[in-house]
């Protein structure tokens, strides 16, 4: 019997499509948030925090 | 494939005693009058599988708690399920222990999506679109979607509060840096080319030449330090210059010291209380005056020595104790007036200490020796006279103050501090002034202020622009993640449309294709997505020509019914691919004011479409009921059905499900040796179940009566009499039975039902005859083949039969008939009956033609 794809997966897999055709977000970024939803960690406001904190260096590199 | 095989209830809504449903694995169509507990059965297994009932939630003042046991049980609420692969649950069954399979089998059913009752139909369909993606809500497992959304929203709150934050202090950098350079109107950030123009102008003042930008900043501090250079150490000069115009404030400050003023309040202070001395106290003075003047009672308050009562006495004894009273007063007054004096003198002393102290540290630092101890001695004196004043008042005296008063030499700090004055005059002598000098230490001090402002607007400037950058970041995250939410489930909910409309046209049996029923009535209907707003769905069809409008503004109730079930079939066929291995499905209720042509389409459809499924239907409808059965031999599920009659629901008994059959055998055993109460009560529980039956059957015309409780002296007359005139195919064969019981029916009320003392003549025999009687017409009514009761043929007319024909009361005179198959009723009703809906015209023309065929 084929797999079943969750309504959720189909989702992520659509919104990663347009992530990746968005020039705004970094293609890195991408990836990242791939391998977060493979950590089920994508409900991870602190996650995705540290993620955003890499746009333009993080502050850790400023300082 | 996990099938429930048992099912038992006691104790739960409508349900009072254990009912047990023995289904082995089949599906359940269930047949009860309103408020018979057919839908307690559905409660119970949503209790079980989801540990609530959904309608008994979210409205006010009843919960499952609460409201689902029943009120007469008298003890726990029991619900039990044996399952086809032998598994028991019930409630409290621990499901870690259970079998993979069954474990699945229970989360799955853990949503009750498998349930649907006719109010969630009319929900679903009239609810808003917020309300209704609720509905929908439990089909769609988007909790880790809406999480992870929840998460971005936050991320994205965050960033654009970073965003102010940077914005707010980017405002205030560039305002303190427009307020150093001195300019009112400005950009944020202050822009360079403004900057340089305001510096420029300074610097060309003094002959230093215009900035161009601010990294050249630099050069123009080396360029004014140069300048600085031909004076030394500017600081000093400045400092110097000072210091000097200090001394002079300080020597000026001697004069504002005013010892007289405290010196003569407390010399006066200290004159008043050497005279106040005797002075009584002056609370006491007080009272004792207080209880002279309304108490007077000739003795003396304190000693109590008599006095002459003569109110003479009493006029200059208060005279005097209010002379006392006013000279204490004045010594406060005093009192008061030193201390403010007191606190002058301090503040004026502690004023020149700390001016003496201050400069003393200038100059040291400075490396100025002359000056410093003078300096320190005026401190060390001022210190010490304050030391002293700040004592307790009633501690100075003033013989003390007046020998402190004569430490501080004032006459003679002044000559010196003269001199100190002339020797700083001298070192500063050869300096510039300034006037001269001051301008250049500005615009010195200036041009580093405005090079650190600048840095710092540069790099709080760009953290600004970066948290500009990072909230673009997270609000395009978030709105590509809302858009792919609404763009994938708008096209699921395309996909369901699809199914919503094939189901609706199958149910309707419209042809969409074909020209003449495009856009008849409610067509193309489908769930939307409202894309502007977040969980909303609206539903929408086309009515006619008109495009989008809700099915509910134009569709008739029954219209809106079968929407509502086909978008629950529609959600189910998509519920399947999610879950394959649960299959049940419970309709309760859900076609109550569907017609019989769609209900039995609805009814195909549902067999056809989830023939693998475990089906429950109940339905309060006999027709209804009647056609599901009908429906099942048609579908080829005859044998996979359970059918089931709930003939009767009593508040101490509560629903009653016993077959007749099982009644007929009852009867028979207390036959061979039953008491005659028991006889009596056992036939006529069974004669009841028949007349229940035939009152259905016979469309039997009796008082209405509330909850359809009807007993036999309500039924057994209309019975009686039809069975007499309308059917004497019948009357002939069973007509000394119903003659007979129609004299003994009542014996069940007599010693049966009732305990009557007066009918305690009524013999066993009697009891036996009137069973055997029951028993006959019990057997001469019900086909143990069809398992059901006889019931009028559509034709001929006056012939009763069962339903497949293995017992038929021929019209006398008559050959039996077999009833007619459906094929061959329309066939010979030349189309009045067509599928199962009659058309009544058409019947009577065909009914009045055979009749005259009949006459002929």
């Amino acid at each position: 019997m084929a797999q079943v794809v969750s309504i959720s997966e189909q989702i992520f897999r659509r919104w990663c499509e347009k992530l990746r055709n968005e020039q705004k977000v970094p293609q890195t970024f991408v990836e990242a948030i791939e391998l977060l939803h493979e950590q089920r960690k994508l409900s991870d406001t602190e996650a995705l925090s540290k993620l955003l904190k890499q746009v333009g260096g993080t502050d850790d590199d400023k300082d | 494939m996990i099938k429930i095989d048992r099912i038992v209830v006691e104790g739960f809504r409508g349900i009072t005693r254990a009912c047990t449903l023995p289904l082995d694995g089949k599906s359940l169509l269930l047949f009860g009058e309103n408020g018979t507990g057919k839908s307690s059965f559905v409660d119970a297994l949503e209790m079980l599988f989801t540990g609530r009932v959904s309608t008994l939630e979210g409205r006010m003042g009843v919960s499952t708690e609460r409201h689902g046991p029943n009120i007469r049980a008298v003890g726990p609420t029991e619900i039990y399920v044996r399952f086809s692969e032998g598994s028991e649950f019930t409630l409290g069954t621990d499901v870690e222990l259970l079998p993979m399979a069954l474990k699945e089998y229970l989360i799955a059913a853990q949503e009750p999506l498998y349930i649907l009752r006719r109010r969630q139909i009319l929900d679903f369909i009239e609810s808003k679109p917020q309300e209704r993606y609720d509905h929908l809500r439990p089909f769609l497992p988007l909790t880790e979607v809406e999480e992870t959304e929840a998460a971005l929203r936050v991320v994205s709150q965050n960033a654009d509060k970073e965003v102010t934050d940077a914005e707010r202090t980017l405002n205030a950098t560039s305002r303190e840096l427009a307020q150093a350079v001195d300019i009112d109107e400005y950009k944020v950030p202050v822009e360079e080319q403004q900057v340089c123009a305001v510096l420029s102008m300074r610097l060309q003042s003094i002959g230093i030449g215009a900035l161009r930008s601010l990294s050249n900043l630099g050069d123009a501090i080396a360029a004014l330090d140069t300048r600085l250079a031909r004076f030394g150490d500017p600081q000093r000069i400045v400092a110097l210059h000072s210091a000097r115009s200090r001394l002079e404030e300080l020597q000026s400050s001697f004069g504002d010291v005013n010892f007289a003023s405290f010196k003569s309040a407390l010399h006066a202070l200290r004159s008043r209380e050497a005279t106040a001395a005797k002075t009584f106290f002056e609370d006491v003075l007080q009272r004792g005056l207080e209880w002279i003047e309304s108490d007077w009672q000739g003795v003396c308050p304190l000693c109590e020595t008599p006095w002459d009562k003569k109110p003479r006495d009493r006029d200059t004894l208060v005279a005097r104790i209010q002379a006392r009273l006013d000279e204490m007063r004045e010594v406060v007054r005093s009192r008061q007036d030193t201390d403010l004096s007191r606190r002058e003198l301090l503040d004026s002393l502690r004023k020149v200490r700390d001016s003496s102290k201050s400069l003393r540290a200038e100059l040291e630092s400075l490396g100025e020796v002359y000056g410093l101890k003078l300096l320190g001695e005026v401190a060390g004196s001022l210190q010490n006279l304050c030391t002293f004043i700040e004592q307790r008042l009633d501690q100075i005296t003033t013989d003390e103050l007046d020998a402190a008063i004569r430490s501080w030499n004032t006459a003679s700090y002044a000559i010196r501090l003269k001199e100190l004055i002339a020797k700083v005059e001298i070192a500063t002598g050869g300096l510039p002034s300034p006037q001269e000098i001051k301008p250049l230490v500005e615009l010195r001090s200036l041009l580093d202020r405005i090079d650190e402002l600048w840095q710092q607007q540069e790099a709080v400037f760009n953290q600004r622009n970066l948290t500009q950058n990072r909230l673009e970041v997270a609000s395009t995250m978030l709105r590509l993640a809302e858009e792919a939410r609404k763009e994938e489930l708008q096209e699921l909910f395309d996909r369901l449309s699809k199914d919503i409309d094939d189901l609706y046209n199958k149910v309707t049996e419209k042809d969409i294709d074909s020209e003449e029923n495009k856009n008849q009535g409610l067509t193309k209907l489908r769930l939307e997505v409202r894309p502007e707003v977040r969980g909303s769905v609206i539903y929408q069809a086309d009515f006619y020509d008109r495009k989008d409008v809700v099915p509910n503004a134009y569709g008739s109730d029954a219209q809106l019914d079968m929407i509502g079930l086909c978008t629950f079939l529609a959600l189910q066929r998509w519920y399947r691919k999610q879950h394959p291995g649960f299959k049940l499905l419970i309709l309760d209720d859900v076609l109550t004011s569907v017609d019989a042509q769609h209900a039995v389409r609805i009814a195909e459809l549902i067999l056809k479409e989830f023939g693998d499924y475990q089906i429950f239907l109940t339905t309060h409808d006999r027709i209804w009921y009647e056609y599901l059965r009908d429906i099942q031999a048609r579908c080829r599920v005859k044998g996979e059905f359970l059918n089931k009659v709930i003939h009767k629901w009593t508040l101490e008994d509560g629903t009653d499900l016993r077959e007749p059959e099982e009644e007929r055998e009852r009867l028979d055993r207390l036959l061979v040796d039953g008491e005659a109460s028991q006889i009596a009560s056992e036939a006529g529980r069974l004669l009841e179940h028949i007349l229940q039956e035939m009152r259905y059957s016979l469309r039997l015309s009796v008082h209405a009566k509330r909850g359809e409780l009807y007993e036999i002296g309500e039924i057994w007359p209309a019975f009686y009499s039809v069975m007499l005139k309308t059917y004497p195919g019948f009357y002939e064969k069973c007509g000394m039975t119903l003659d007979a019981l129609n004299i003994r029916w009542p014996i069940r009320n007599w010693i049966g039902a009732h305990r009557n003392i007066w009918a305690s003549r009524v013999s066993r025999d009697d009891a036996v005859e009137f069973g055997r009687m029951v028993g006959g017409l019990f057997d001469s009514i019900f086909c143990k083949d069809c398992g059901r009761f006889i019931e009028p043929s559509m034709t001929p007319a006056g012939q009763l039969s069962c339903r497949y024909g293995h017992l038929i009361y021929p019209v006398p005179g008559k050959m039996p008939l077999k009833p007619l198959s459906r094929e061959e009723l329309v066939k010979m009703t030349q189309g009045a009956f067509r599928d199962s809906q009659l058309n009544t015209e058409l019947y009577f023309e065909w009914k009045r033609a055979e009749m005259g065929r009949e006459n002929n």
